[in-house]
């Protein structure tokens, strides 16, 4: 799970060209969106495409993300509970 | 004065202005499913042509630019050959299925050979200005007519549909995996249409001794940026209010109280149709009768502008307001005036409203020939 | 229509060296695609090395003659046939405009803005000089930017006032 999460803020920062932050800038728990890391519906998108690119996940309804993007921790539950890879 | 003195609409449903209002007044749509058409995309709703026959040497979208303008050209009986006259295409990506061949997707390199097929000797303009490039080429075409650059200008819009577009609009999550309901409460996303539209435009400094039916001045346009998304409409409309106000006043300045109706974006995604009814409150409009055309067209990207000013022109001329196709339940976040008909509409003027990525939104004003 | 500032660039300056040096706190800058990485950063040198803000009512008119290409490749690749991934922050720069919309936002600009084809930077500045007389604004910014590849670009801008 530790490994998931490090992977998972790896791949954020790649993804979502946030090429001022180390993964030890993302908390585990804390907000993704709003005052979080100031991610905006295009990032969600985004997410969108690395978990079905990532961990085979498919998302069609974006409304969804709202609960599995809250914060790193919530996405890793959710690709343990999913991921098809 | 800006005048049109000839239009065409070549889409699916029709080679001709008046071929297509005819289909529009009979409600009549080629929205389809398309299950099977590019590779790897999943099955989308639009309406696109069967088979588009290719001039020799030219892409589908630039044959369909050429078809178009060559119908308006010959009915507008202009010498395209003049050195006063100008092209001036809208198109927000031309020939971009070129790229998966690796072959030139220039815009330049297609508006030249669309003007050189008509042995046009000037440089073109092309606009590239999102979803609002349509009516941003008509406001460029005025501006060019009004400072004596050109005395005649042909606008032409046109975007095929490609497999780059509908990749891109699905990852966006924005297409509708039903036919497309502008308005309504239930609206799922846009289709995508094909179309190429023209319209040629002319300076004069007197009124015409004969006024064409088809004719109509445009009295002005604008352009606003809603400075706060790159591709999320502003919550409070900011743009498309501006433009509004703006209209407003040129309407006010050339004696018209307010419009007899506007033709609005209404791609039915959920933020555009929301935000479009907060702009249209917001300039106090809630009052007049509103209107979107991607119920029979889809989203027709860079001949957007140009098609769905060409079919209010018709309405206006007909003094006709026309319906919301693909409305069942209206529901937005402020109420607008829209209707499931066509209904008889005393009309001497309109607004034309759009707006699109880049937070761009851009509208104009157009009346009757004869009118103050 | 008077030239206030102007400013150019080209490929021999490093970009995120630019960012670093004169702005640093707008992290939306690694997630623009060339070309608006290329219009923002000449329009904060233009601004901050003359003191100078845009309006609220500034027009930005830019114009080029490759537009978005660089980027259009970039998305091309995320469709590709048996790699189909498409990226939505890709795709939204694959309009030129929306380097205009950037600088909209960043610079609370509310007035028009466009994005011409052009051969030439002459054609663009008659198209600027026609837009700020008809919208009788005080102030246009006009860019001539092409954003080939990473090793190929260019912009100028210049900052008109009426």
């Amino acid at each position: 799970m530790e490994n998931l999460k490090q992977q998972l803020k790896e791949q954020i920062i790649s993804a979502l060209n946030l090429d001022d932050l180390q993964p030890s800038d993302i908390q585990d728990d804390a907000p993704l969106f709003g005052e979080g890391l100031g991610l905006d519906s295009i990032d969600a998108l985004e997410l969108i495409m690395l978990l079905d690119k990532q961990y085979g996940i498919k998302i069609a309804d974006p409304k969804e993300g709202k609960h599995i993007f809250a914060s790193v921790s919530t996405m890793a539950d959710y690709i343990m509970a999913h991921s098809a890879k | 004065m800006t005048r049109i003195i000839a239009t065409n609409i070549l889409s699916p449903l029709g080679t001709t202005t008046e071929e297509n209002f005819r289909q529009v007044l009979q409600m009549n749509s080629m929205l389809r499913l398309q299950s099977v058409k590019f590779q790897s995309v999943e099955p989308f709703y639009a309406s696109m042509f069967n088979v588009v026959k290719c001039f020799d040497g030219y892409t589908r979208f630039e044959s369909l630019c050429i078809k178009s303008a060559k119908d308006a050209i010959l009915k507008a009986e202009i010498d395209a050959t003049s050195k006063d006259t100008v092209f001036v295409l809208s198109s927000t990506k031309g020939n971009i299925e070129l790229l998966e061949t690796g072959e030139d997707t220039s815009l330049l390199l297609s508006a030249k050979k669309i003007a050189g097929y008509f042995g046009n000797p000037n440089q073109p303009v092309i606009v590239s200005n999102a979803c609002v490039s349509g009516v941003c080429a008509i406001i460029t075409a005025q501006r060019l007519l009004e400072s004596g650059t050109y005395k005649k200008v042909v606008v032409v819009g046109c975007d095929v549909i490609t497999r780059f577009v509908v990749a891109g609009f699905q990852s966006f999550k924005a297409l509708s995996p039903i036919e497309c309901k502008p308005f309504d409460a239930d609206r799922q996303g846009l289709n995508l249409g094909e179309a190429a539209a023209t319209m040629i435009l002319e300076q004069r400094t007197h009124q015409p001794i004969l006024a064409d039916k088809s004719n109509a001045i445009l009295l002005g346009g604008c352009v606003h940026n809603d400075a706060n998304h790159i591709s999320g409409p502003s919550r409070t409309g900011e743009g498309s209010y501006r433009c509004l106000r703006d209209m407003q006043d040129l309407l006010a300045d050339n004696g018209f109280e307010k419009p007899d109706f506007i033709c609005l974006h209404g791609t039915a995604t959920r933020y555009n149709d929301d935000m479009e009814s907060v702009a249209i409150q917001r300039a106090g409009y809630a009052d007049i009768p509103v209107f979107s055309l991607k119920g029979y067209y889809g989203h027709t990207m860079g001949a957007a502008g140009i098609l769905e000013t060409i079919l209010s022109v018709e309405a206006m001329n007909n003094d006709l307001m026309l319906a919301t196709r693909g409305l069942s339940n209206a529901g937005t976040t402020e109420q607008l005036k829209l209707s499931k008909k066509h209904f008889p509409l005393k009309s001497s003027c309109f607004i034309k409203l759009l707006s699109g990525f880049g937070g761009t939104n851009a509208a104009i004003a157009i009346c009757k020939p004869l009118q103050k | 229509m008077q030239t206030i500032a102007e400013i150019n660039i080209c490929n021999e300056q490093n970009l995120t060296d630019l960012y670093r040096r004169y702005v640093g706190d707008y992290p939306k800058f690694f997630k623009m695609d060339g070309l608006s990485k290329l219009g923002f950063v000449a329009t904060e040198m233009l601004l901050k090395e003359n003191q100078l803000k845009l309006e609220e009512n500034c027009c930005i008119i830019f114009g080029g003659k490759q537009g978005c290409i660089s980027n259009d490749k970039n998305f091309q690749t995320t469709i590709d046939k048996k790699n189909y991934f498409p990226s939505p922050s890709l795709f939204v720069y694959t309009l030129p405009n929306i380097v205009t919309g950037e600088l909209a936002i960043r610079n609370k600009v509310y007035g028009e803005t466009m994005f011409y084809f052009l051969e030439s930077e002459e054609q663009l500045l008659k198209l600027t000089e026609l837009t700020i007389s008809k919208n009788h604004c005080k102030q246009a910014l006009c860019g001539f930017v092409d954003y080939i590849s990473e090793n190929n670009y260019r912009a100028h801008l210049i900052l008109f006032e009426n």
